[in-house]
């Protein structure tokens, strides 16, 4: 069963509508917070309800918020990540077009408890619908007086720019979007100083994610307690997964945190296509490493993802079923960090390449034995030493696919094709 | 001095606060790699060659960006950094072309460098190698990105240090990385060229190949070269470089990085600068006239021939018949030697340097009269000012290291910088909080008016400064008439703007005041000299400084070549001591200057002038009257390296050694005198300026035995201040500061009476001589590098006079004036006031002297289309 938290009305198509929106009970979270909620009990709250980051790390959202100094005299900015870009995440997108007034809203309570005046909706450049739907209900809430100067009387000012990003995966990065944002190419900066202290404009800065800050107009209507009580111990409220691959019912699936990996494949996705055998599912996005089909009983919370050996990430799950080809896999996944990698540090820029070329070359036949270990040597040469974390989440699918499948790489390379009779033909050079 | 000890591979290593482990490293002599890292930039952690091994922190760290902190344990030779420090090598290499046999940086390559100290001597890599292919028919990946840059970006390891040099040093935005990834490119913008002012420093900064210039690029290996130490002779800024040669060629200048002054950066004038050395247009032997022509002979027989004739001189008009200029770029000890020889042995004061840029000359000028000297400061004090007044200064083109540290205080402590210039310049785009634009002439007026408004804001407080409240009340009153909007209709500077400036600098801690070329040339110029003195008091605290016009003015100055002051600035009544050192008398008559010695010539009260390193019939006001002057004398001697304007009205030519090729020491804007080394001997038949001083003054009757500089060092130096180097060798890599007694005192308030000239109504537009890009003076025109940057000579207009004479771009135009006329290319500037026209002054072909008169206040033309 999905609980439907933050996705009950975007199947209803007029959502999108200020007027819709408001039949839903938008905004009325805002109302209440600036009527009634001062910033640090704001933050207080959010820190009671475990509410944790949806963009991919899982830090918990009201601590990251008190990072921010509070004495300093300088502007403060809110960032909403919108960028989503990691292959088999399209959960915000959901959000975006099908709910943006919650997403708004969710801005402005974040800006609020931060103290910020002026906060920057950053939006994938693909994201076509998502933007103009943002922008609509961005200008209808300066329309209705819930953005601007003095805010329903509250005193409080502020506003939201909406900034259209090149279509760029590291640009998700939060320090590349703020590069991005500033006008520079979308280039990872050296963290310390951390955002919080000194981001945008060398100001404090939040980013958060689309999903996380639409929790925030819930948290606020129905409390802290409410929101503890969904989810498992460490890991509170909702999630929506997206389910691609090889099942019959691919989508959206919001669930309660700790629902279980198999409920979610067999029982609403329908189960693996053609009833074939499973063979590997990657539970978090593409930076995720691979789990085995034994692992399919863990349950979809941060902690028990973990300790199956991979991460709940951005919550894309990819299954895969038995003729699927691994090195195949992990050739398209090293292309695309080879592609998306942003060229700053050595050791992403060039090894995600050589990665790339290496998969490529066993994959068309052409693969020599010590070549496993050149990838996984390469791999130990990228992760932990580059300037941001796609570096390491380039290495991710080699190693865990290695370190799983390491007998079809051995028998791509004696045998110059694929062990699995795949539909995915093996290509010839 | 170290605040606290971080332990590294088991040493004890101190740290200063704010420290990199890095820097802190480096520091104790322990060696960790670098490639993106340079001290003078912003650490970006790009490349990681530099990851070290901190305790208790789980990831290896970038030791270039990270702070040292109390307590650290730090390895850099731990199995960890050294496995990542060789794959770090391994990616970079993986792609790299490994032309070094072809590539220019061989030798002196980082990459190859730390290759073999800490690389792999195998390659992993199989696959076929990444290349960005410039041409398809050529093996060699070169792609012109600038007049004088090639690129190769195969060779590139991506540091970005050459864009980060552009952009937080020069603040440039003419190059960028673009793409992505490994196929990220190093680029102009499209359409556009990497041409600015500092752009070979990316060239210096590469850590490998991938960048080259054109002077260097496949002529020489670089281990076959020699380094010498020199000064940059084409700016008061005073570089420290180094040249390199090969077989006594020049293949290129490099910086030599001091941080006094230039922080390792030099500008492309001195980079490129060297060029004119090895120009083909170098005089290479004596030239004597013969029935009307120059023709080449021997040093004995020239100096035969200014023997005779000054002997026949000599005994017609005594000493004071003879007059001698030299050059403000000759070496202090050139200076010193020729006005001796003047002096003591041809026996005239007639004396001058100041024939130059327009510089205008006053009676007594010499005798330090409070508010027109500058006042003891250095590079550093501009940096740690918070607010810089620029004043009537092309502080970019004519001191361009100086603007860097301008741009640097902007970068590093936020400073306000107000340009306030008759003309818009590159430093207001740039780095300009407000830049205000004067109407030439009108700058005395301005300070006087800022002051009011100073005093006029409520936040000024008069306790703050030294003056009390009836000086304070008085000059107000006095100044009334150039106050607010009164002030403003003789400047053309609106009063709010004047308003914003008084706030900027009420607010200011400490200012720091560059006066520039446009003050020296300024009809008021003692008064505003004054003017600035006034502006000083007013500041809480502040300092002055008067550019000097060229590499050595100060020098000059400083070591007599004036008519009226004797070497060390000593005033007439010293000279007893000079007699005694020199073993023989000194005329008590003291000389005359500039305009002096040109109307007794033409009074035919004098008739050999000798005439060194000098070209005033190019540069002095009233060209065609220097010329005419000039060709008056019966002996003209000029000493030069150049078939200058002046040089072909000669009698005898002596051919004279550039900088390269002598020793010597120079003092810049600082009063900060450096020693630079000779790195080539004299080229052809030239000689270095002592020898040929010596030369002459022994043929004229004197022996000094001081041909070499060293031994006209060793004399000069007891008029040093206590304390300073009396040999090169003790001069050092700081230099020598000259200092006086501290200047910057607040004195009395000086009163300004301005009268605005008389307007001709068929001269109506104001001439202001600027510089064109890339060049400086008047030897960049012998320099086929620089010329690259701006080849032709343009009269730059605004765009309404454009409009208003039907001109466009590229269009013939006629500029006159009472005294004369050129004919140039309109070049229509963006942003430019009207009623001026900016003509550059480095190309001889238009001269910009001719068109100015030698009494008047303020140069006037008239402009028309041809
Ligand atoms: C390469 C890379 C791409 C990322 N892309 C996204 C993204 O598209 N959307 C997102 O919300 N976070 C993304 N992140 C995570 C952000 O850096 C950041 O942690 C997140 O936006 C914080 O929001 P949260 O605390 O609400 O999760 C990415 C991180 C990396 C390293
Ligand atoms: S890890 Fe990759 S994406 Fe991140 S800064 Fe380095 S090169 Fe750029
Ligand atoms: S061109 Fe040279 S300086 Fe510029 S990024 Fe490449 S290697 Fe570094
Ligand atoms: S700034 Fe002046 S001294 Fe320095 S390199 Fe340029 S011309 Fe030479
Ligand atoms: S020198 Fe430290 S990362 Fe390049």
């Amino acid at each position: 069963m999905e609980t439907k938290l933050l996705t009950q009305h975007v199947g209803d198509p007029q959502q999108h509508t200020m007027e819709r929106a408001i039949e839903h009970g938008a905004y009325q979270a805002w109302q209440k917070v600036l009527k009634e909620i001062a910033p640090a009990d704001l933050i207080q709250i959010v820190k009671d309800s475990g509410l944790r980051g949806r963009g991919g790390a899982g830090f918990p959202t009201g601590l990251k918020w008190s990072f921010v100094p509070k004495d300093s005299l300088k502007s403060k900015y809110l960032c909403c990540n919108a960028d989503e870009s990691e292959p088999g995440t399209c959960k915000d997108r959901v959000l975006l077009e099908g709910d943006p007034h919650a997403v708004v809203e969710g801005m402005m309570i974040a800006s609020y408890a931060i103290g910020c005046h002026t906060a920057f909706f950053y939006i994938r450049g693909e994201y076509d619908i998502g933007q103009v739907r943002m922008s609509k209900a961005i200008a209808d809430a300066y329309a209705k007086g819930f953005l601007g100067k003095n805010i329903l009387g509250s005193g409080y000012d502020l506003d939201i720019v909406v900034h259209r990003g090149g279509g760029a995966y590291i640009c998700g990065e939060e320090t590349a979007l703020l590069s991005s944002l500033e006008g520079d190419k979308g280039l990872a900066r050296l963290k310390p100083p951390f955002p919080a202290v000194e981001g945008l404009y060398r100001c404090p800065t939040i980013i958060n994610n689309v999903e996380t800050l639409a929790n925030l107009p819930h948290i606020v209507v129905k409390g802290a307690q409410w929101f503890a009580s969904l989810g498992t111990e460490k890991s509170k409220g909702t999630r929506i997964f997206s389910v691609s691959g090889h099942v019959k019912n691919p989508g959206n699936y919001e669930l309660e945190l700790g629902y279980s990996l198999r409920d979610l494949v067999y029982g609403l996705a329908g189960g693996i296509l053609d009833d074939r055998p499973l063979k590997a599912i990657i539970p978090g996005g593409s930076s995720t490493p691979v789990l085995l089909p034994d692992k399919i009983d863990t349950k979809l919370d941060f902690e028990s993802v973990a300790a199956a050996g991979s991460m709940l990430g951005s919550g894309a799950v990819i299954v895969m079923h038995e003729e699927t080809c691994i090195v195949w896999v992990a050739e398209i996944l090293a292309h695309f960090y080879m592609h998306e990698s942003c060229g700053k540090c050595t050791p992403c820029r060039q090894g995600t390449g050589w990665i790339y070329e290496i998969l490529r070359r066993i994959e068309a036949g052409y693969g020599k034995m010590e070549d496993i270990d050149t990838l996984l040597d390469i791999a130990d040469n990228i992760e932990g030493n580059t300037i941001c974390p796609l570096g390491d989440a380039a290495v991710v699918p080699v190693i865990s696919t290695i370190k799983l499948f390491r007998d079809e790489y051995v028998y791509h390379i004696e045998h110059g094709k694929c062990k699995v009779h795949s539909q995915f033909k093996l290509r010839t050079k | 001095m170290s605040d606290f000890n971080i332990t590294v591979n088991g040493r004890q290593v101190p740290v200063i606060k704010g420290q990199t482990v890095l820097q802190a490293s480096l520091a104790a002599g322990i060696d960790i790699p670098v490639f993106c890292w340079h001290p003078q930039l912003v650490p970006v952690g790009a490349c990681r060659i530099c990851l070290v091994e901190i305790e208790k922190l789980p990831k290896l760290q970038v030791a270039c960006a990270t702070i040292a902190s109390e307590g650290m344990i730090v390895h850099t030779d731990s199995p960890k950094t050294i496995k990542v420090r060789q794959g770090v090598l391994e990616f970079i290499l993986a792609h790299h072309p490994l032309d070094c046999p072809t590539c220019d940086k061989g030798g002196e390559c980082d990459l190859q460098n730390l290759t073999f100290k800490y690389g792999l001597d195998y390659s992993r890599q199989h696959e076929p190698k990444h290349r960005v292919i410039v041409d398809a028919n050529s093996t060699f990946d070169d792609l012109q990105i600038g007049p004088e840059i090639i690129r190769n970006q195969n060779r590139c390891i991506h540091c970005y240090r050459c864009t980060r040099i552009v952009d937080e040093i020069a603040f440039e935005d003419d190059l960028g990385a673009y793409q992505r990834s490994y196929h990220t490119e190093i680029l102009p913008p499209p359409g556009r060229e990497i041409r600015n002012l500092y752009s070979g420093n990316i060239v210096e900064y590469c850590p490998v190949g991938a960048l080259t210039n054109d002077d260097w690029r496949y002529k020489v290996r670089v281990w076959l070269t020699k380094q010498t130490s020199v000064i940059c002779p084409h700016c008061p800024d005073g570089c420290n470089m180094k040249l390199w040669n090969f077989h006594n060629k020049l293949f290129r200048a490099t910086s030599r990085a001091n941080e006094n002054i230039d922080n390792g950066f030099i500008c492309d004038i001195g980079r490129y600068g060297y060029q004119y050395v090895a120009s083909p247009d170098r005089i290479k032997r004596p030239m004597v006239r013969r029935s009307g022509e120059l023709v080449e002979t021997s040093w004995e027989e020239a100096l035969s021939l200014i023997r005779k004739q000054t002997d026949d001189i000599k005994s017609k008009l005594s000493g004071s018949g003879f007059f001698g200029f030299i050059g403000d770029i000759r070496t202090n000890e050139e200076i010193y030697a020729f006005q001796r020889l003047l002096r003591r042995v041809i026996g005239s004061n007639n004396i001058d340097h100041r024939f130059h840029r327009r510089r205008r000359l006053t009676p007594g000028e010499e005798v330090s009269s409070r508010g027109i000297e500058s006042d003891n400061a250095e590079f550093k004090d501009i940096e740690n000012a918070d607010v810089i007044v620029v004043l009537g200064s092309d502080l970019h083109s004519e001191n361009p290291i100086t603007s860097l540290r301008v741009k640097r205080a902007v970068k590093r402590h936020n400073a306000k910088v107000i340009l306030l210039n008759p003309l818009p310049t590159p430093l207001g785009k740039r780095a300009a909080t407000l830049e205000v634009i004067y109407k030439q002439g009108t700058a005395a007026v301005l300070l006087h008016g800022l002051i009011d408004a100073v005093v006029d804001l409520e936040r000024f407080d008069p306790s703050a400064i030294k003056l009390s409240a009836a000086e304070i009340s008085d000059f107000r009153k006095a100044n009334a008439a150039y106050a607010g909007v009164r002030g403003s209709e003789i400047t053309g500077v609106d009063v709010t703007l004047v308003a914003r400036v008084a706030e900027i600098l009420a607010a200011a801690q400490n200012v720091f005041i560059l006066a520039g070329s446009y003050v020296e040339r300024d009809p008021l110029r003692d008064s505003l000299h004054l003017a600035v003195a006034n502006l000083q008091s007013f500041c809480k605290s502040a300092r002055k400084i008067f550019l000097p016009p060229d590499s050595n003015s100060v020098g000059a100055a400083f070591f007599g070549a004036e008519p009226t002051v004797l070497p060390g600035r000593q005033s007439w009544g010293k000279k007893a001591i000079y007699e005694d050192l020199w073993h023989g008398p000194i005329p008590d008559a003291p000389g005359k200057d500039t305009i002096g010695i040109l109307e007794a010539i033409d009074e035919d009260e004098i008739e050999c002038g000798l005439v060194f390193n000098a070209d005033p019939v190019r540069l002095f006001p009233d060209g065609e009257y220097v010329r005419s002057v000039m060709e008056k004398l019966k002996l003209l001697v000029v000493i030069d390296s150049f078939m200058t304007d002046t040089a072909r009205l000669a009698d005898v030519i002596l051919p004279l050694s550039t900088f390269a090729e002598i020793e010597g020491t120079r003092v810049n804007w600082e009063k900060r005198m450096q020693y630079s080394q000779r790195a080539i001997p004299p080229l052809h038949e030239s000689k270095p300026g002592c020898e040929i001083i010596e030369l002459l003054a022994d043929r004229l009757g004197v022996k000094f035995n001081q041909s070499k500089p060293s031994d006209v060092y060793q004399e000069m130096a007891r008029f040093f201040p206590t304390g300073a180097p009396t040999t090169y060798a003790a001069i050092g890599r700081d230099g020598f500061l000259i200092r006086s007694a501290e200047t910057n005192k607040p004195g009395k308030l000086a009163y300004l009476r301005f009268v605005a000239p008389a307007i001709d109504t068929e001269y109506r537009f104001i001439l202001l001589v600027g510089n064109a890009d890339h060049h400086r003076g008047t030897l960049t025109e012998r320099n086929e590098i620089l010329m690259k940057f701006t080849g032709e000579p343009f009269v730059g207009i605004s765009e309404a006079d454009a409009t208003d004479l039907a001109v466009s771009d590229g269009d013939l135009v006629k500029v006159e004036s009472k005294y004369g006329r050129v004919v140039g290319k309109a070049m229509i500037l963006r942003d430019f006031p009207s009623k001026r026209v900016l003509l550059p002054e480095n190309f001889g072909e238009m001269s910009t002297n001719i068109l100015m008169g030698r009494q008047d206040k303020i140069d006037m033309i008239k402009l028309a289309k041809m």
